[in-house]
């Protein structure tokens, strides 16, 4: 008869970059249940709305997250503006998209280099570090930093892009689909790659719609569920197409990821060749008042927003529901059955961010 | 500027939401909001899950609030609140994470903290709740409780 152990997993481990807590509860070397655990990093940034305006929530939001900060500030000035009836000049909408996009392609990068790292593949770990740097560059001469770029605004977006910086960004991009391409088969047609990742922490379509699946992690198992088909910012004007694969296993998670680096790349290419001549912001007509729900896709998946305000300077009520919140049920259904040398690769096939699910 | 939502109550919660999980909804999460010292407002999301070809052939792209669906509940703050987890399990979190937030309990949750998810043990006032009333007193006594 086996016997059943528990063993801990994090919050530190080495293939985890932030604390997550998960007991395993194992009978030889295979997981039969695991419960997890939160709180390690949780600061409760959705009270600070009692104590900052609503133009300075945007900063707070900012800061959610660092990897897909400027997709934080964009669905909280989205949902901002939607209650205060304006909407963005379209030369900010396109803006915008080109920021989350290189946001996008920079977190499934350092995702892709950290999966390669997960299962002991450490050259290719350095590989697609190596070509993010050249969207940290991006970020940081277009921006003025490499990270939280703050150039949302309620209303707009504070920066602009200027032709030499347009050129220049179209040539770096092409150094990083070209890096991406030669890493094409090294990722996705390595024998031990797929020996690694092929039929392990397996999502089938139903569960994956019934534990709230969202991102990749939904569209590996076969669901066309993007919201950046709905359109918001200027992604109805771009010609997007979501990235969907079907046998729900790491190894599709990680295609999805990989080949939405180079769809991404194509949208911001897209985006800087018709980026419209327009104002950066509107002028706001007041304070917000009612409620708003807005949704925007993250590089991990859905990132929701509801607000409350009351027509003063604070809002009420902010709510963030972050992708990998929503992707933790998922995960639990994932482990059983599979062996403790799977569950790094497994954890990390989420791409689990900590620092958003616990705001 | 406010949404619709469909007003359900403790007793009708359950069946609407098995009703939306047999139409194929995706449960996205719950909002709360604090109406006053002792009702607290629950939103319950949903999303209708439809493609690609779906959206531009019968929807507007414009208006992003058009593809999900909401439920509304206000409930007592001292009443327990019946979980939907046991039709959508991925809706025990964000009930975790009420009952820690918002010192509410939850009925026949899959999986109970018991109101220590995020919060350490000895914790005893929700804090979410707790600085609500607190802000409300404040301004009837004119800032002098802060």
């Amino acid at each position: 008869m086996n016997r059943s152990t528990v063993i801990p997993f994090g919050p530190q481990h080495p293939v985890l970059p932030e604390p997550l807590h998960i007991k395993f509860v194992v009978e030889d070397e295979t997981v039969v249940q695991a419960v997890p655990q939160l709180g390690f990093v949780h600061r409760g940034l959705e009270s600070l709305v009692r104590t900052k305006d609503f133009n300075q929530m945007v900063f707070v939001v900012e800061r959610i997250c660092g990897i897909c900060s400027c997709i934080h500030a964009n669905c909280y000035c989205n949902a901002i503006e939607d209650m205060l009836g304006v909407t963005a000049p379209p030369r900010a909408q396109f803006l915008r998209v080109i920021w989350s996009e290189l946001h996008r392609i920079h977190s499934h990068l350092l995702w892709l280099g950290l999966f390669a790292d997960a299962f002991g593949f450490e050259s290719v770990f350095h590989q697609f570090w190596r070509i993010r740097e050249h969207v940290m560059d991006i970020c940081e001469a277009t921006a003025g930093n490499r990270v939280i770029l703050s150039i949302n605004v309620v209303g707009g977006v504070r920066r602009d892009l200027n032709l030499d910086q347009i050129n220049w960004m179209l040539g770096e991009l092409d150094k990083i689909e070209n890096g991406m391409r030669e890493l094409t088969r090294t990722m996705l047609d390595d024998y031990t790659v797929q020996e690694r990742t092929r039929g392990i922490g397996v999502l089938s379509k139903d569960d994956a719609r019934l534990l709230g699946a969202v991102g990749p992690t939904l569209r590996g198992s076969g669901w066309e569920c993007d919201e950046r088909m709905h359109g918001y910012a200027a992604y109805k004007e771009l010609n997007f197409v979501p990235v969907v694969e079907h046998d729900g296993d790491c190894y599709a998670r990680c295609k999805v990821r990989f080949n939405e680096t180079l769809h991404a790349i194509e949208l911001v290419r897209e985006a800087l060749n018709r980026l419209p001549e327009s104002e950066l912001t509107v002028k706001l007509p007041g304070n917000p008042d009612g409620e708003s729900v807005f949704r925007v896709e993250q590089p991990r998946g859905e990132l929701f927003y509801y607000v409350r305000a009351n027509g003063s300077k604070m809002l009420e009520r902010m709510r963030v529901r972050t992708p990998t919140f929503a992707n933790i049920p998922p995960l639990l259904a994932m482990l059983p059955g599979c062996k403790l040398p799977d569950v790094p690769v497994i954890v990390l096939s989420i791409d689990p961010c900590i620092s958003c699910t616990e705001r | 500027m406010f949404f619709d939502a469909k007003p359900v109550t403790p007793e009708t919660l359950l069946s609407e939401a098995q009703r939306m999980a047999d139409e194929k909804f995706r449960f996205v999460t719950m909002s709360q909001t604090v109406l006053d010292e002792r009702t607290l407002r629950l939103y319950y999301h949903f999303d209708q899950n439809r493609t690609l070809s779906d959206l531009r052939r019968c929807c507007s792209l414009d208006n992003d609030s058009t593809n999900m669906t909401h439920l509304r509940m206000d409930v007592d703050r001292d009443k327990p609140i019946p979980s939907i987890s046991s039709i959508y399990f991925c809706a025990l979190l964000v009930e975790n994470e009420t009952q820690d937030q918002f010192g509410v309990r939850f009925d026949g949750l899959a999986l109970d903290y018991q109101g220590a998810m995020y919060l350490e043990g000895e914790v005893t006032h929700a804090p979410y709740f707790t600085m609500t009333t607190v802000k409300r007193a404040a301004e009837g006594a004119k800032g002098g409780a802060q």
